[in-house]
């Protein structure tokens, strides 16, 4: 089984290295992300979060999707217990596992194509039932394990494989969906604020409720190499140039996001092509499947 | 500071992330044939130690490691 | 909690029930708590009256919003130590393919019941049609063997409930029960026996001994292919990932894909003897042969019956559990014989056709295929005159 190249280890080591599933099993750590790849920012934060907070692995089992983020099985920590789901079904095998364990509370990790796209339907109805767990979308504007092919979340304008002369679809936005759908606590953050990532992350943690946390993360490989540094703001009159490494990419993301107080000041036409991070919504009242069903089988249960 | 010149990718994220603006792309080349990232020169007392590269590595390579608990003396040059 | 227990079991006797509720029943009995599906005629009547009984007893029934989200959290339930099923028409069995050969690779035990109805596309709704056999036993990507059962009366949906219960934790390979849309809605009195009698025969979801083996293996040293139970999520009992991609016993992948596809096909295979049910019916000196499966043996009692009135020799095989086929058993039947009729509610005739593999050339092999209509005794009684010449 080929992980990825196995270079020779330099001491000290990260301190998290060990308990990712890789490090635990080969010692060394490898990724099989490329270079400039955000995912490898999300698993070192998952990891540091789960470690820090001593969360304990039989409560909170991971279901990942089929994608590029496929991959982060293996640098998750190796104590918890992570299942592959089919593509977009996540949603649908997370609601078995927390009916019939209603002391679980499953983490999704899910891409924009996964739970946009094939999965959108089960994403709207796990959001209705406002079931207790948390739904990770990472969207990356592309389907990248598949080299390239654009998705429902590709910007205006973009150039991918399937779309070779300007992607020309209007954009489907998660978080919208989301709250429209009705999950309780909905935000959405990128990979240049990682400081964010992890406080809306604690605070689902402790949600009681679908959360949505959407995280926007560069692809250099088949986005950024692509698509010119111009792409999403012509009238800024920024040098087109291609990205071609994560830093270019990580310096496109920050000129391309407005936080949501500024947003509100902004027009239709000025947040065109941008991503608004912030938290969207947070309703602690409103009542959760499971607790609702526990009050029908007590009702079922006393009578006759 | 501490940098695992072996696993870096060459992606440029920790010279673009950094506040104090220390880092930048060096000439040297490691065996994953990619160009890494070394401290300007003379600024080595402006790392502030806030950790924004280490949270930007996607390859967990960068970090920052407290010099006093280490029981090996590994030459400052590393970074 | 004795008084889910109560609830758990009907009270002994004879009682009027319908087939769709004879089937729930004796899956509440067998330990079911979990249920996922979505309202599709002519199976609709399992899914109502388990979102009556099952909060009763502490189980959870919901209604997905499509198949495929009612499959996959099944899926779900299951590897989370619970006994799960879901009940579906031929339309659904379409849509739940790539999932049941997911559940094959990951060995996730569960049971699945198909009411059938005629089609292809939408068909005649509440029309009874054998046509989805076929593609129970290739439903899905992949190579893997599954079980199908096939019950005649609402007795036998009661009783071969609990026995596909029992074989999904034993085998861990999906485990179909075949009905059909007259099947489902037939009243018959069912003989409910007492509760110590079906807790005796019930196998429970309980951790074993050993916590290293989690998937099927082949024991080098006797050559059996052992089958361990079944890993549950949030215990300890539980491989690093679950991982649908070709696997050793850990969980890890392997680099010998062959012997995986192996393993899951020859854990079945290999124990034919024991999970192989057939019944036979006056077959000790019968030159003519019946076989058959579900609804067309009733019929085919009744005509042996007159047939040996008249002094013809013919006798009844009937194959209970209809996949993995018997070859050896079959072979040995008709080995004598003169000719052997297949009568069967389908019109390819897809079990007529593995009859055919292991009958010898000579011998003809009959079909009588009939769709959305039953078998009258006189068909058969005919067919059999005509050969009897």
């Amino acid at each position: 089984m080929s992980i990825g190249r196995m270079l020779p280890n330099e001491k000290p080591e990260h301190p998290y290295v060990l308990a990712s599933y890789a490090g635990s099993l080969f010692g060394n750590f490898a990724t099989r992300f490329c270079s400039g790849c955000g995912y490898g920012i999300i698993g070192q934060l998952y990891t540091r979060v789960f470690e820090d907070l001593k969360l304990d692995p039989k409560l909170y089992p991971t279901i990942i999707g089929i994608g590029c983020y496929s991959q982060i099985l293996l640098i998750v920590p190796a104590k918890s217990q992570k299942i592959l789901a089919l593509h977009g079904r996540a949603p649908a095998v997370a609601t078995g596992m927390k009916m019939a364990n209603p002391k679980m509370k499953p983490i999704i990790f899910s891409g924009d194509g996964d739970c946009l796209g094939i999965g959108g339907n089960h994403f709207i109805h796990l959001c209705r039932r406002n079931l207790d767990c948390i739904v990770l979308l990472f969207n990356n504007s592309i389907y990248a394990m598949t080299g390239g092919q654009g998705a429902p979340t590709t910007l205006y304008g973009a150039k991918s494989t399937t779309t070779p002369y300007k992607m020309f679809e209007n954009r489907s936005d998660g978080v919208k969906l989301a709250i429209a759908a009705g999950a309780t606590y909905v935000a959405r953050t990128t990979v240049a604020h990682p400081r964010t990532f992890i406080k809306y992350f604690k605070k689902a943690l402790k949600h009681k409720g679908t959360s949505v946390i959407e995280i926007v993360t560069p692809c250099v490989t088949y986005f950024g190499r692509k698509n010119l540094d111009s792409l999403g703001a012509e009238y800024l009159g920024v040098k087109g140039e291609k990205m071609d490494t994560g830093g270019k990419m990580i310096d496109w993301i920050k000129r391309n996001t407005v936080r949501i107080n500024q947003a509100k000041f902004m027009s239709e036409e000025e947040l065109f092509n941008k991503y608004v991070i912030g938290e969207f919504k947070y309703d602690p009242s409103k009542p959760e499947y499971s607790e609702e069903y526990a009050k029908i089988q007590k009702i079922a249960m006393e009578g006759k | 500071m501490f940098l695992n010149k072996n696993r870096c990718g060459g992606c440029e994220m920790c010279v673009n992330v950094c506040p104090t603006g220390i880092l930048e792309i060096g000439d040297e080349l490691n065996m994953r044939v990619a160009y890494i990232p070394r401290v300007k020169a003379g600024k080595e007392k402006y790392c502030t130690g806030c950790r924004r590269c280490e949270f930007a590595c996607p390859e967990w390579c960068i970090y920052i490691i407290d010099e006093s608990k280490l029981e090996e003396n590994i030459e400052k040059a590393k970074t | 909690m004795s008084r889910v227990e109560e609830k758990r079991f009907l009270k002994p006797g004879r009682h009027l029930l319908m087939g769709n509720v004879a089937m729930s029943e004796a899956a509440i009995a067998a330990g079911l708590r979990f249920f996922g599906g979505y309202p599709i005629t002519p199976s609709t009547e399992v899914i109502e009256h388990l979102a009556y009984r099952l909060p009763q007893v502490g189980g959870v029934c919901m209604q997905m919003e499509d198949e495929l989200a009612s499959i996959n959290a099944v899926i779900g339930a299951s590897l989370v130590g619970v006994k799960a099923m879901t009940a579906t028409s031929g339309p659904g069995l379409s849509l739940m393919a790539e999932t049941i050969s997911m559940a094959a690779n990951l060995e996730v035990p569960f049971v699945f019941c198909d009411v059938q109805r005629n089609g292809p596309g939408t068909g005649f709704v509440t029309e009874p049609h054998h046509n989805d056999v076929g593609f129970m036993r290739f439903c899905g990507n992949g190579e893997f063997q599954v079980i199908t059962i096939a019950p005649i009366n609402c007795q036998e949906l009661f009783d071969l409930t609990i026995t596909a219960f029992n074989y999904a934790e034993l085998y861990r390979a999906p485990t179909f029960i075949m009905s059909d849309a007259y099947l489902g809605h037939l009243h018959e009195i069912v003989e409910i026996p007492s509760k110590e009698e079906i807790l005796e025969r019930v196998i429970e979801r309980e951790l074993p001994d050993d916590f290293v083996k989690k998937f099927s293996y082949k024991d080098e040293t006797t050559g059996e292919y052992v089958i361990p139970k079944p890993p549950v999520m949030g215990t300890d009992y539980c491989p690093g990932m679950f991982l649908h991609q070709p696997h050793n016993y850990e969980g890890l992948p392997t680099p010998k894909p062959m012997q995986f596809i192996e393993t899951l096909i020859e854990k079945i295979n290999s124990r034919k003897d024991e999970i192989c049910m057939t019944e036979e019916y006056k077959l000790d000196d019968a030159e003519i042969i019946v076989i058959g499966y579900g609804l067309p043996v009733r019929a085919s009692y009744r005509a042996v019956d007159m047939a040996r009135e008249e002094g013809i020799k013919v006798g009844v095989f009937r194959l209970i559990t209809v996949w993995p086929f018997p070859d050896e058993r079959v072979k040995k039947i008709v080995k004598n014989a003169r000719a052997v009729i297949v009568p069967e509610l389908n019109y390819t005739g897809m079990i007529a056709e593995q009859v055919e593999r292991v009958t010898p050339l000579e011998t003809p092999v009959i079909k009588i295929p009939k769709v959305c209509e039953f078998h009258h005794p006189n068909d058969i009684l005919k067919k059999i005159k005509e050969v009897a010449k």
